[in-house]
């Protein structure tokens, strides 16, 4: 453990109130990831359903620390990218590389290095997927237990810091069906993080919930952005593209248009396909 | 009249127990069928497939008379009672496999994913995760399913099992009164199935909360 992620460096999580408001934009105070050893490798990445093909010819690094986050339209394969690299979905072509695993499409992964990356990546969905039968706790507990063999004290006591890091305690032991959707997705984000992973992949995580419970879900993020963690947002969010990742991909039709520095991409985009896709986000009336 | 309802009633629990025993039959068997259906081997999927087809496409009386008749004169000699258990046992299992099969695919897919990203494995994928949703999925169906075998297990009288309906059809044949013996027989029928359906819907109330679809 390298202390990525240890609880309480960062009590600045408001319990379960959304941030102070729009303007909390600031950038995170962090170490510029620098040109060093990336921690993520993505070379010539493909996926093709049958004749469909949905992904070609990815390449991507991303630094330890740094937060990618990825935008375009619908159905330009962001969503399938990012289950790529955790392998829920298995690239068709290229390879891609995580902390030293690597994995080479059209062969099947070696169980030994499959269970290692499902170790070191985290993901959080935009339809939360919490576990319905499980309580808040159960919830962040099970795969500690089961995959890290903690104990179930171990588990509890780890989940309940997560938990109060997402300002979350005090629902441990309710059900999710009982919790808003902001709150299941703070929970979510709590079990992911259980399992101490290295990157963390976020699908659209507020894509389902209404614009104030997203801030919240936002909050969370930005805490995790800050406290060093590597993440990937797949998102709608332009505001949380600029101001809390440090470099863009947008995607369209499968392929990446137009990557760098978020304030770059985001302000002034290079490509015609980026510029016309930020009018449609930015100028609606 | 007591002394009717009386001879008819000790047939119920020939009923309860052929119902009882043939379900927990089903309930078992069903299992290893239901995940032999959705097996990606062509060979098991298969063979599971064409065992439920067979087995559901046979009207019970036929299985009755196939195992009792069939088998139990030929080769082994069996009781009445292990025959129906057999034949309603297998009905059962066939049935059990195709609502296990229906709570499976009412689990939403995100649930697979979500266990297969924190590295569950499928043994612990099944058991923490799918099999309790399911269970609570497929709980009103094979509540109605056990209501349904236990009116079927009436079938069972006609190889000589002595439940309620074997007992009512005794007593019709001494008396000459059909719609009396068979009156009773029903009533005795409602009374039991009512509860089962109560309880069946009660329990789907409380579960339903805790499944994701």
């Amino acid at each position: 453990m390298e202390g990525r992620c240890e609880v309480n460096e960062e009590p600045n999580v408001p319990a379960d109130a959304a941030p102070t408001g729009p303007g909390t934009g600031a950038p995170p105070m962090k170490a510029e990831a620098g040109p060093g050893r990336p921690l993520i490798v993505l070379d010539k990445v493909g996926k093709q359903y049958g004749a469909h093909t949905v992904l070609s010819g990815i390449d991507l690094a991303v630094q330890p620390g740094a937060v990618t986050a990825i935008i375009g339209p619908s159905g330009s394969g962001k969503s399938t990218l990012l289950r790529c690299i955790n392998y829920l979905e298995p690239p068709s072509s290229g390879t891609i590389t995580l902390d030293g695993i690597r994995l080479e499409a059209g062969k099947p992964p070696a169980r030994r290095d499959l269970v290692a990356l499902r170790r070191s990546v985290g993901m959080v969905f935009q339809s939360f997927n919490l576990f319905p039968h499980m309580s808040v706790l159960r919830n962040v507990s099970l795969a500690q237990e089961r995959v890290a063999g903690r104990s179930r004290r171990e588990a509890d006591e780890r989940s309940m810091q997560l938990l109060a890091r997402v300002g979350l305690a005090d629902k441990a032991h309710q059900y999710p069906q009982r919790c808003s959707g902001g709150q299941q997705q703070r929970v979510a984000i709590a079990r992911a993080l259980a399992l101490d992973p290295k990157v963390m992949l976020f699908d659209e995580p507020t894509s389902a919930l209404d614009p104030e419970l997203g801030l919240e879900v936002l909050a969370v993020m930005r805490e995790l952005a800050g406290s060093g963690m590597t993440m990937i947002v797949v998102t709608h969010e332009m505001r949380f593209a600029e101001n809390v990742s440090d470099t863009v991909l947008v995607m369209a039709d499968g392929v990446i248009v137009e990557q760098g520095p978020s304030a770059e991409v985001m302000r002034n985009p290079r490509q015609e396909r980026t510029r016309r896709f930020l009018r449609a986000v930015n100028d609606r009336t | 009249m007591t002394g009717d309802v009386l001879t008819i009633l000790a047939g119920l629990p020939w009923t309860l127990a052929l119902t009882a025993a043939a379900l927990a039959l089903g309930v078992v068997l069903g299992v290893p069928v239901a995940l032999a259906r959705r097996s990606r081997l062509l060979p098991v999927w298969l063979a599971a497939a064409v065992f439920i087809a067979v087995t559901r496409s046979i009207p019970p009386l036929v299985w009755l008379f196939i195992i009792f008749f069939g088998l139990g004169t030929g080769y082994i000699q069996i009781s009445p009672f292990v025959a129906a258990t057999a034949a309603f046992g297998l009905i059962a299992t066939a049935n059990m496999a195709e609502i296990y099969r229906g709570g499976l695919m009412a689990i939403q897919h995100g649930q697979w994913d979500a266990a297969e990203v924190l590295g569950l494995g499928r043994i612990h994928t099944f058991a923490d995760v799918i099999a309790p949703q399911a269970v609570r999925v497929s709980l009103p169906s094979a509540a109605s399913y056990a209501i349904g075998l236990l009116k079927d297990t009436a079938t069972a009288s006609t190889i000589g099992v002595i439940e309620l309906t074997f007992q009512a059809n005794q007593l019709a044949q001494r008396n000459f009164s059909g719609l009396y013996a068979f009156g009773i027989a029903a009533a005795i029928y409602i009374l039991v199935s009512l509860p089962v359906a109560w309880l069946a819907r009660s329990a789907d109330f409380y579960l339903r909360a805790k499944v994701a679809r």
